[in-house]
C-alpha cells in the first residue's frame, strides 16, 4: 500500500507526540518533529526522522507560534501537520494557515472546529440538529439580574459556564440563590481573565451524572460512523484520571441511542477525521445530555482502539488523504474491555501538586495485553513547562474483572524512581468498591474518598525502614553497592516485587 | 547508626545495625525488624522484611531520601542526632516559606517590609499549568524575598522570610 503521506510534522510534544510518530512510522511515512529549548532531550524529538527547534519553552512562544511551526513544515517537505491534542489541535484560525500554506490538515475543516470551539454555538447547532442538551441557555446572558431570574426557573443547582471555557476551567456551580451573585462576578472575571471573554451561560447542574463520551469517525466522502463510548468518569479537579470502555452500567439501548446522535451531531458540522462528543448521562433518570464536541484526537483515544481493533492515528492520516473509510459501521464491534490510567508527574501525598523533576529510574509493566504510551524514560527531566501527563497504562481484558485484576498487575510492575506519580493511587480506584460497582459518577473522587484511597496506599513503616537503609548504606559506604551495575537485569528486579500485594 | 526519621508529622528514633551475617537489625518504639536487603540497581531496595518481601526505591533529597514503596513516593528526612545540634544553631526564629514543588516565581504579592498574617498568600509559584499560592505561617513582618518574579525555583529553596 502507498503510504497517505511521504512526510507529516507532529505540532505537539510528549506521549502523544511519539503516538502520532509511531502511527506514521507503520504507515511508511517519515516524521518531523518541532520542540522547544527545554525539550531538546525529549523522548517525541529523539524518536522522529527529523527534529526541529521552534523556540524557548514557553508554549506561547514555541509550540503555539503557528506561522514557525508552518514554516518548520514547508522547509522540511512536511506534506500535512498533525496537531496531536491540545495546543494548537482545535485552533480554527490555525487549522485555515496550514491549508493556506498547502499543508493537509490532519484534522476536521476549521468551519467544524469553529461550529463546536464555542460552547454557546455549539449548543445551537446541536438544539437545531435533534441533539438532546443539558437545559440552559443557548446564548450568553447580558445580565446578572436575567442570570437569576434563569436559574430560578430550572432550579437551583446550577452551573455557570465561560462560554469560550474549556478543559474545567471558568465552571461554577451555584447551589442557592443568596450565592448567585458573587459567582456570577467570578466566574466573569475567570472568564475574561483565562480566554479574554468574558461571555457566561447557565446549565441545569446535572446531578451525580456519568461522563460518557462517544468516538467518532468521519471521511471526506459523507461517511461517519461511531466507534462506542468511553467512560471517563473518574475526575479530579475536571481532569479526566481513569478511562474504560465499554462503561459498566449502559444499557444497550442507551448506547445506541447515544451513538446515533453522536453520528447526527458530527454530519450537523460536516465533521471528517477522528472526534469525539461528550454526553452527560445521569443514572437517575437514564437520560443522557450533549456536553461539548472534541475536534481532535482524545487523550483516551487507546481504549476505543483496543476493544474495536482500529488504530485511530492511521485512520486519521488515510482520511486526512482523501481516502474512504475501509469498513462500515456494520464492522465495528466491542470486544472485551479496555481500562486506562493517566500517569500525572503529581505527589498523592501533597494534594496533586505537580511533582516535575528527573526520572532517575523507570521500569514500565509489560506483559499480555499490556500497553504503556510514554513521553519519557529513565534518565529524562520532566520540565515544569507543560502538562504533568508524562504516560497512560492501557490494559485490555477478555472482560470487565480481567481488564481491572490485569491492570492492578501491571501497576505493580509500574517503578517511576525520582519524581512523584499517581502511580499507587490507581491501584487504590481500582480496588474501590464504587470502581468496581462500575456505578461510580463523576462526583466519585471526593476529598473524602481522596483522602482515604491516598491513606491506603501510603505505607511508613516499609519507608522507615527503607531510608533507615539508605541512610546507613550511605554513612558506611566504602565503594559501590554490592550487586550494582552490570547486574541491574530485569528478571532481578522483578524478582520480589512486593509478593502478595 | 540512630536516626531521626520524620515523614509527615510523625518522627521514630531509629537504631540500625548490620549483623554478622550481613542482615539489617532495625529498632524504632516496640517495633523490632529483620531486613535481608538485595540491591540490584543503585536506587532500588529488595528487603525480606522478617520475611516478607517489599522493594523500595530512594533517591537523595536535599534533607533526606524520596522513598518509593509501591510505587507510593514519600518524603523522608533523616536526621543524625550527632549533627542535630549544629542543625539548631543556624535555625532562624520566626517562619519561612519554601516551596514543595519546583516551578517559576509568576507574582510576588507582599512587598518586603509589609506585615502580614497567618495563612496570607505571599506568593504565586507556578508549575505545570497550575498555579500555587504560598502562605505566610505566621502573622509577622516579611523581612525579605529571596526570588524575584520569572525565576525558576526547586523543590525546598526557601523564598521568604517572615518574622
Amino acid at each position: 500500500m502507498t503510504p497517505p503521506f511521504q512526510k507529516v510534522l507532529i505540532a505537539n510534544r510528549g506521549e502523544i507526540a511519539v503516538r502520532v510518530i509511531r502511527g506514521c512510522h507503520e504507515l511508511g511515512i517519515r516524521t518531523v518533529a518541532v520542540y522547544s529549548e527545554v525539550d531538546r532531550t525529549a523522548l517525541h524529538v529523539r524518536n522522529a526522522g527529523e527534529a526541529y527547534l521552534i523556540g524557548p519553552a514557553a508554549s506561547a512562544e514555541s509550540y503555539l507560534v503557528g506561522e514557525r511551526i508552518i514554516e518548520v513544515a514547508l522547509r522540511s517537505g512536511a506534506q500535512a501537520i498533525h496537531p496531536g491534542y491540545g495546543f494548537l489541535s482545535e485552533n480554527a484560525a490555525f487549522a485555515q494557515m496550514v491549508l493556506n500554506a498547502g499543508l493537509v490538515w490532519i484534522g476536521p475543516p476549521p468551519s467544524a472546529i469553529d461550529a463546536m470551539g464555542s460552547k454557546t454555538g455549539a449548543r445551537q447547532r446541536m438544539i437545531a440538529a435533534g441533539v438532546p442538551v443539558v437545559p440552559g441557555t443557548a446564548e450568553a446572558i447580558a445580565s446578572e439580574a436575567e442570570a437569576l431570574v434563569i436559574a430560578e426557573r430550572f432550579g437551583f443547582p446550577v452551573m455557570l459556564k465561560a462560554a469560550a471555557g474549556g478543559g474545567g476551567k471558568g465552571m461554577r456551580r451555584v447551589d442557592r440563590a443568596e450565592d448567585f451573585a458573587s459567582a456570577w462576578r467570578s466566574t466573569r472575571s475567570e472568564a475574561a481573565k483565562s480566554f479574554k471573554d468574558d461571555a457566561v451561560y447557565l446549565e441545569k447542574f446535572v446531578e451525580d451524572p456519568k461522563h460518557i463520551e462517544i468516538q467518532v469517525l468521519a471521511d471526506a466522502h459523507g461517511h461517519t460512523v461511531h466507534l462506542f463510548e468511553r467512560d471517563c468518569s473518574v475526575q479530579r479537579r475536571n481532569q479526566k484520571v481513569v478511562e474504560e470502555t465499554p462503561c459498566a452500567v449502559l444499557p444497550e439501548a442507551t448506547r445506541k441511542a447515544m451513538a446515533k446522535v453522536a453520528v447526527q451531531a458530527a454530519e450537523a458540522v460536516g465533521y471528517v477525521g477522528a472526534g469525539t462528543i461528550e454526553f452527560l448521562f445521569s443514572q437517575a433518570t437514564g437520560e443522557f445530555y450533549f456536553l461539548e464536541m472534541n475536534t481532535r484526537l482524545q487523550v483516551e483515544h487507546p481504549i476505543t482502539e483496543m476493544v474495536t481493533g482500529v488504530d485511530l492515528v492511521r485512520a486519521q492520516l488515510r482520511v486526512a488523504a482523501g481516502e474512504p473509510l475501509w469498513f462500515a459501521q456494520g464492522d465495528l464491534h466491542q470486544t472485551g474491555h479496555a481500562i486506562e490510567c493517566r500517569v500525572y508527574a503529581e505527589d498523592p501525598a501533597n494534594n496533586f501538586a505537580p511533582a516535575p523533576g528527573k526520572i532517575s529510574g523507570l521500569r514500565e509493566p509489560s506483559g499480555p495485553w499490556v500497553r504503556v504510551d510514554s513521553g519519557v524514560y529513565a534518565g529524562y527531566e520532566v520540565p515544569i513547562h507543560y502538562d504533568p501527563m508524562v504516560a497512560k497504562l492501557v490494559c485490555w481484558g477478555a472482560n470487565r474483572e480481567e481488564a481491572i485484576s490485569r491492570t492492578i498487575r501491571a501497576l505493580r510492575e509500574y517503578r517511576v524512581r525520582g519524581i512523584r506519580t499517581s502511580i499507587p493511587f490507581f491501584t487504590a480506584i481500582l480496588r474501590d468498591a464504587d470502581f468496581q460497582a462500575g456505578t461510580y459518577s463523576t462526583g466519585f473522587l471526593s476529598p473524602e474518598r481522596m483522602e482515604k484511597l491516598t491513606e491506603g496506599a501510603r505505607n511508613d513503616r516499609i519507608a522507615t525502614i527503607a531510608a533507615a537503609l539508605a541512610q546507613f548504606e550511605a554513612d558506611t559506604r566504602p565503594a559501590r553497592p554490592a550487586g550494582s551495575g552490570a547486574s541491574a537485569s530485569a528478571w532481578k528486579r522483578s524478582g520480589r516485587p512486593g509478593a502478595g500485594r | 547508626m540512630t536516626y531521626e526519621i520524620t515523614i509527615g508529622d510523625e518522627t521514630r528514633v531509629v537504631d540500625i545495625s548490620r549483623r554478622k551475617d550481613g542482615l539489617f537489625d532495625v529498632r524504632w518504639g516496640n517495633e523490632a525488624h529483620v531486613v535481608d536487603l538485595v540491591r540490584p540497581t543503585p536506587d532500588a531496595f529488595q528487603m525480606l522484611i522478617d520475611g516478607e518481601g517489599w522493594e523500595a526505591g530512594a533517591v537523595r533529597t536535599s534533607d533526606g531520601w524520596l522513598v518509593d514503596v509501591m510505587g507510593f513516593a514519600t518524603a523522608v528526612e533523616v536526621v543524625d542526632p550527632r549533627r542535630k545540634a549544629l542543625r539548631l544553631g543556624t535555625a532562624a526564629a520566626g517562619g519561612s516559606i519554601t516551596t514543595k514543588m519546583p516551578g517559576r516565581v509568576v507574582r510576588l504579592l507582599v512587598a518586603p517590609g509589609s506585615p502580614v498574617k497567618k495563612g496570607e498568600p505571599v506568593l504565586v509559584v507556578e508549575a505545570m499549568k497550575m498555579e500555587n499560592e504560598l502562605k505566610s505561617p505566621i502573622d509577622g513582618i516579611l523581612v525579605e524575598l529571596f526570588v524575584t518574579e520569572g525565576q525558576t525555583v526547586e523543590t525546598g529553596a526557601k523564598l521568604a522570610r517572615i518574622e
